[in-house]
């Protein structure tokens, strides 16, 4: 156990990149549960995020030799998982007919408290977008993607990823209120 | 009670989210395991590829080599005219000196069995001259002899002609010699000059037909040669191992 607490991610990539099965799963041990998270987000429930964090790292040992060191090894990673989530994003839009709520999201602006809010509370709120609002929302306000970034990523056009962006907002916001109990208000504008 | 930014709200959910960790089920490392085992067998499943495609390769190297102009065209184009121009020109390069050498002593194979000709040839002759003068003379003995004595002399007319004289047989006696003065490789050379090749006979001839078209050496790496007893092997030239068997057939 003692070993174990002073290995670092990096000093795991050796190891990876030798395809040793313990440093494997060291790394696993160490960054499953970050990146679960990361996987969590992008899905609409733990099971579909299972599917994308195991998915995301057969491609992180099978590609570790393509890490150069440019940036940390554990930002690597990530990058994989959000493009494991996209390319999974994709595969789906392809089978089956993503549910259009583009309409009927007239939020007005509102006011509220977040004091007493929970990450578990937001991660569910987060779940229940669309597909495509909850893609956008998370590239866009987590990762820091660009809409020209996520145009290209999703497959959709710029003006699209910021209509989505705008209603994935409206809709937090919305369910953000009504989970506080707070009476929102109108402002005009 | 504010009102909510943009800005604010994606601020929010990125604190909340940057440190946050979930614990997955315990069973999906045994999945990544299990799937990372599967792994090696698709760098297996890749090998056929590359092998089937090595040997369509080689297949076709071989067959274009095979395939290819044989060499010993150059035999007849090694007349003396064409050597004289090769020795002709100084610049040639030191194959072409080497050919030159191997052409000069095929013309001197040639010039020998020529000249080994001429000598059976005047052989012939001779042998002629002497069965005439054999049968004037037999002749003139009849003119002299006497009835009786005709019987007897039909008998020895009779023997006589049983000799070998016919210029066929004596064609023949003469032609072998010259087969036996040249070795094989001269009557190979023989052959090709007057455009024939060796009859495929048996087994040993088709050896000698493939390796001929692979190893253009004068002693190739096997060779067979066919007695009265069948097809055997007369020369190997493997490297340091050489053997070789003179069976002038």
């Amino acid at each position: 156990m003692k070993v174990k607490n002073k290995v670092t991610v990096d000093d795991l990539l050796e190891g990876c990149k030798r395809q040793e099965r313990q440093s494997q799963e060291l790394l696993y041990s160490l960054l499953s549960g970050k990146m679960f998270a990361v996987c969590m987000r992008y899905s609409r429930d733990r099971e579909d995020a299972e599917d994308i964090l195991q998915t995301g790292f057969i491609k992180v040992f099978r590609k570790v030799s393509e890490f150069k060191g440019e940036g940390s090894f554990e930002g690597w990673v990530r990058r994989i998982m959000v493009n494991t989530a996209i390319e999974e994003y994709r595969r789906k839009q392809r089978n089956i007919l993503s549910t259009d709520l583009e309409e009927g999201y007239h939020v007005q602006q509102n006011t509220f408290s977040m004091d007493q809010l929970e990450t578990k509370e937001l991660m569910s709120l987060i779940q229940a977008l669309p597909n495509n609002y909850r893609m956008v929302f998370n590239l866009y306000a987590i990762e820091g993607y660009s809409h020209r970034e996520i145009a290209v990523q999703m497959g959709i056009t710029e003006g699209a990823s910021k209509t989505q962006l705008s209603r994935a907002r409206d809709i937090l916001k919305d369910k953000l209120l009504k989970k506080e109990g707070l009476k929102y208000e109108s402002y005009a504008g | 009670m504010k009102v909510m930014q943009d800005k604010d709200l994606d601020k929010i959910f990125k604190d909340h989210f940057e440190t946050m960790e979930l614990a997955p089920s315990a069973k999906l490392w045994d999945n990544i395991a299990e799937q990372l085992e599967a792994a090696p067998a698709i760098k297996v499943r890749k090998f056929p590829y590359w092998s089937a495609a090595a040997a369509v390769l080689v297949g076709i190297s071989v067959s274009w080599w095979l395939l290819m102009p044989s060499k010993t065209i150059r035999l007849y184009q090694d007349t003396p005219s064409v050597s004289a121009v090769i020795s002709a020109q100084p610049q040639s390069s030191p194959t072409a000196n080497t050919e030159t050498s191997g052409t000069q002593q095929l013309l001197n194979s040639v010039a020998q069995v020529r000249s080994a000709q001429k000598v059976h040839t005047q052989r012939v002759k001779q042998l002629n001259n002497k069965w005439k003068e054999s049968r004037n003379r037999l002749a003139e003995n009849i003119h002299h002899l006497d009835y009786n004595e005709v019987t007897t002399v039909a008998v020895t007319a009779t023997s006589l002609s049983d000799e070998p004289i016919p210029a066929l047989t004596i064609k023949q006696q003469v032609n072998s010699p010259a087969v036996t003065y040249a070795d094989v490789s001269q009557k190979e050379v023989v052959n090709k000059e007057i455009g024939q090749y060796t009859p495929i006979r048996n087994m040993g001839d088709v050896i000698n037909f493939l390796v001929g078209k692979i190893d253009k050496r004068k002693n190739k790496v096997i060779h067979f040669s066919t007695t009265e007893e069948g097809s055997m092997v007369s020369a190997i030239n493997i490297g340091p191992l050489r053997y070789k068997t003179d069976t002038n057939n």
